[in-house]
């Protein structure tokens, strides 16, 4: 099955190595990521050296070594909505999932990233659900947007209606938004250890994208 | 479809589709720009198809989706012909009351018209509102009135007239000269001479020539270019193949940033219906000039956005720009002679084509003619595209169009060209905006982005900001950019979080200046500029980060303490609840307290208290 997709993908541009940069794209969307095995085969075909596949693989940041979650969030951080408070969005969605700008639950259900602007900078700050701009967020607002995505966030939102009372003050959390949590942290160890591109974004602890972060990796290396 | 072949046969289709068009009493016109898709425009449009049919209208009321309009503040909105009635903020909800009271009644809905800010008055059309009146939409305003995705909208506004021109009455280098006279300037960063960028490439050696549009816009705040291609794609086709024809291209490319899907989709419509009129494709016009174009996604990489690094990527190579001893029009795509223009620059050929050289220059600077498109975005009331004349007055923009700074906040700075532009001051209002005033004052015209911002914003940050921003997207290749970004970013951040060292800012302009002189491409050339206009012009913000340790703005949060005034809370608990480390105790009426060892700074208590308790400094 995956050499047909990957046939169907290279007879739409005929087999021309020019449009390298396309292929890899519709792979990407095909399979949310560019498998090692795919990329062999586009070399042997196109006859590309497999490490110009990798470099294009790492460069851009339409490309993802590893495969994205189901459900793709991506905050915008342009600079209209940088200057009306993106940052703080992002921080509330890396809390909420336990997870860094570029990584993935280890569910495979969600990916966060972040993009430079969507040119809906009226609606900022602005984050893509999925492909539908959702605007005009808070960090309270932007983390109900998991609600529909995130099962277990049902539950910390009738929470926060409720008379907050007992469940903040015992210093212990809600009880109900413990497994939530613990489900999550699994899910960062998980990433952590199965990602090398991520690591940098990690070590550097500041906001950094996913591919940014494989491209950064790319550069050490080639340095 | 029959191809068409000639001017009369052009013309008579455009009498038609006009005829057609005008037999149309009515009509309802809505944006469905990307900005306004995002409110819900969609979904209004909807409800207008069903309420319509319901009512038995479907025939009468034509309802039309465009581009963007450019009020992106005010979506969804919709534009009622021919009253030029002008609905705001329009739900699905206040769809019948629309259909019933102004379609059948004639009534106006005060409640959904657009308010003047300044008399609370009601304006009922869309002409009339500040925001469109000081404008002058040459480009943009051809948006409202058509539907992209119909090359029949199009021709009945006078669209491929000036191909037909072009290639039936004029010589190629006829083209060139209206196009020098008209002292069109590239919209893409530069601001070369367009003109002349054309001649060269004429008169460079090449089997085969190519034309590329670069619709990658890579600036952040910037997405005049995404509207245009769009709202009008026959517009930017239509330059791009006058362009073809004038310069001997055979083959063309538009590389569109991967972001902008719908943007992708239109103009690949736009190429088929074209190819099908016989637009493109072999003996365009029955003229016996050939020419083609393809659209290519970018892959999501700023410096794409550079001339030599995007034909790199055109070629299938990682997107790292050249050297340029050798110009591009000489040796580009392929090693052929290639012209690279921007999406906004194409999109005036048409005209400059049509009307004459004299009818654009007639409008603008005495070095940069015509109108330009900004993007007015960030801290303003009305967030939106705007197109000016050349030479409007930066307060013009942003007070009278603009509406000003909302929440009755005092006005900072605007950053104009992008992450290589500037941040200019209030005393900077007064510059008249075109390629050399913003220039000299430290910032550039880029591709049009605006980003106004208040007093709550603080310029340091918004240095890091940039230079984060830039540190990753260098590509890598020199080292002055990739190091320099890298280092610059480690002195703002060290400023940032109160580490700032006393010669900081000397730092940063010392390697500001190694950077301009050393690095390869204009993006480390130009790299420093959002840290040296900061620092030129708001210099005591730098020295409260260094030798105070204070953010002044309370943006940057290692430097921002957060507290709870005993005699003002009142206990109701809405900061614990809010605080995502859990450090806020006390119980429900008695005095909350922040664990200050465990605060995260994030100022979530600060929003959430409404009683004024939760102190910053
Ligand atoms: C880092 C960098 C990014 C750029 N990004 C863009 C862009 O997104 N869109 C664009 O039209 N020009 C961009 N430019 C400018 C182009 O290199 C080129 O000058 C322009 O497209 C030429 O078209 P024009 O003469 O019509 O302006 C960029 C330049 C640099 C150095």
């Amino acid at each position: 099955m995956a050499t047909q997709t990957v046939n169907r993908i290279l007879r739409r541009y005929g087999n021309d190595p020019t449009d390298i940069i396309a292929i890899l794209q519709d792979v990407q969307q095909a399979y949310r990521y560019l498998p090692r095995d795919v990329m062999e085969t586009l070399s042997a075909r196109l006859d590309i050296p497999l490490s110009r596949i990798y470099h294009l693989a790492t460069f851009f940041r339409a490309f993802s070594l590893e495969p994205r979650g189901k459900h793709e969030l991506q905050v915008c951080l342009g600079t209209a909505c940088h200057v009306r408070g993106a940052p703080r969005i992002l921080e509330a969605l890396e809390r909420r999932l336990k997870i860094k700008a570029g990584q993935t639950t280890s569910d495979l259900e969600i990916t966060l990233e972040t993009v430079n602007c969507v040119g809906a900078c009226a609606l900022g700050p602005v984050v893509v659900v999925d492909g539908n701009a959702r605007g005009k967020l808070n960090p309270q607002r932007a983390e109900r947007l998991l609600e529909p995505i995130l099962p277990e966030a049902a539950p910390k939102r009738s929470k926060a209606k409720r008379p907050p009372a007992k469940a903040k003050r015992s210093g212990a959390p809600g009880k109900k938004k413990a497994p939530a949590r613990k489900a999550k942290k699994k899910s960062t160890v998980g990433k952590a250890a199965s990602s090398a591109a991520a690591r940098p974004a990690r070590a550097g602890k500041k906001v950094v994208a996913g591919k940014r972060a494989g491209k950064r990796t790319a550069k050490k290396a080639k340095r | 479809m029959e191809k068409i072949r000639s001017i009369e046969q052009l013309d008579g289709l455009r009498d038609r589709l006009g005829l057609k068009q005008g037999a149309v009493t009515r009509s309802l016109t809505f944006c469905a720009g990307t900005g306004c898709r995002a409110y819900g425009s969609m979904d209004v449009v909807e409800a207008f198809r069903k309420e319509l049919k319901k009512r038995g209208l479907s025939r009468k009321v034509a309802v039309k989706t465009t581009g963007c309009h450019g009020f992106c503040e005010r979506g969804p909105m919709v534009l009622i012909s021919p009253e030029g009635i002008f609905y705001e903020q329009v739900a699905g909800k206040d769809v019948p009351e629309i259909v019933e009271k102004t379609i059948l009644n004639h009534e106006v809905i005060d409640r959904l018209l657009y308010k003047d800010p300044k008399t609370g008055e009601p304006v009922p059309k869309e002409a009339d509102i500040p925001f469109y009146r000081l404008q002058n939409r040459l480009l943009l305003g051809e948006n409202l009135l058509i539907d992209p995705t119909s090359i029949e909208d199009y021709i009945a506004r006078g669209g491929y007239r000036a191909l037909a021109k072009a290639l039936k009455q004029m010589r190629p280098e006829q083209i060139i000269d209206e196009v020098e006279r008209s002292g069109l300037r590239g919209r893409g960063g530069g601001g070369f001479p367009t003109g002349r960028k054309w001649r060269s490439c004429r008169e460079a050696e090449g089997e085969i020539k190519y034309v590329i549009c670069n619709a990658d816009e890579g600036d952040p705040g910037a997405y005049m270019d995404r509207s245009l291609l769009e709202g009008n794609p026959h517009m930017i086709l239509e330059g791009m193949i006058i362009g073809a024809y004038a310069i001997g291209a055979q083959q063309g490319y538009i590389y569109v940033r991967n972001e902008y899907p719908l943007a992708v989709d239109h103009a690949s419509q736009a190429l088929k219906a074209a190819r099908r009129h016989g637009f493109l494709g072999e003996d365009i016009l029955g003229s016996g000039f050939t020419f083609d174009v393809k659209i290519t996604r970018g892959g999501g990489a700023f410096v794409c956005g550079e001339s030599t690094a995007l034909m790199a990527s055109l070629e299938g190579r990682p997107g790292e720009p050249r050297a340029k001893y050798v110009h591009t029009v000489d040796r580009g795509l392929f090693d052929m002679p290639t012209n690279l223009n921007n999406v906004e620059s194409w999109a005036n050929i048409p005209r400059i084509v049509l009307d004459g050289a004299d009818s654009f220059a007639k409008l603008g600077t005495k070095g940069s003619k015509g109108t330009k498109i900004f993007s007015l975005v960030g801290k303003i009331n009305n967030t939106g595209l705007v197109e000016v004349p050349m030479g409007m007055r930066l307060r013009e923009i942003i007070f009278d169009i603009g509406g000003g700074i909302p929440d009755g906040k005092r006005f900072k700075a605007v950053q104009t060209g992008g992450p290589s532009g500037g941040c200019l001051p209030e005393e900077r209002l007064d510059l008249r905006v075109d390629f050399d005033e913003l220039a000299a004052a430290g910032s550039m015209m880029g591709s049009g982005g605006m980003i106004v911002m208040d007093e709550d914003n603080c310029m340091v940050d918004v240095a890091r900001y940039f230079v984060t921003f830039l540190e990753e997207e260098s590509c890598g290749k020199c080292t002055p950019c990739r190091e320099g970004l890298r280092r610059m970013k480690e002195i703002l951040t060290d400023i940032c979080e109160g580490r700032g060292q006393k010669d900081a800012v000397e730092q940063l302009e010392r390697l500001g200046r190694a950077m301009k002189a050393a690095s390869l491409c204009e993006l480390g050339r130009t790299a420093a500029n959002p840290v040296l206009t900061t620092i030129r012009y708001f210099r005591d913000e730098y020295e409260a980060h260094i030798t105070k340790k204070k953010c002044p703005a309370f943006v940057c949060r290692k430097l921002v303490h957060y507290s709870i005034n005993p005699k003002k809370c009142v206990g109701c608990q809405a900061c614990a609840r809010a605080c995502p480390a859990h450090c806020i105790s006390g119980g429900k009426k008695k005095v909350h307290v922040i664990d200050q060892d465990r605060c995260i700074h994030c100022g979530s208590c600060f929003d959430a208290c409404k009683f004024d308790a939760v102190k910053r400094k």
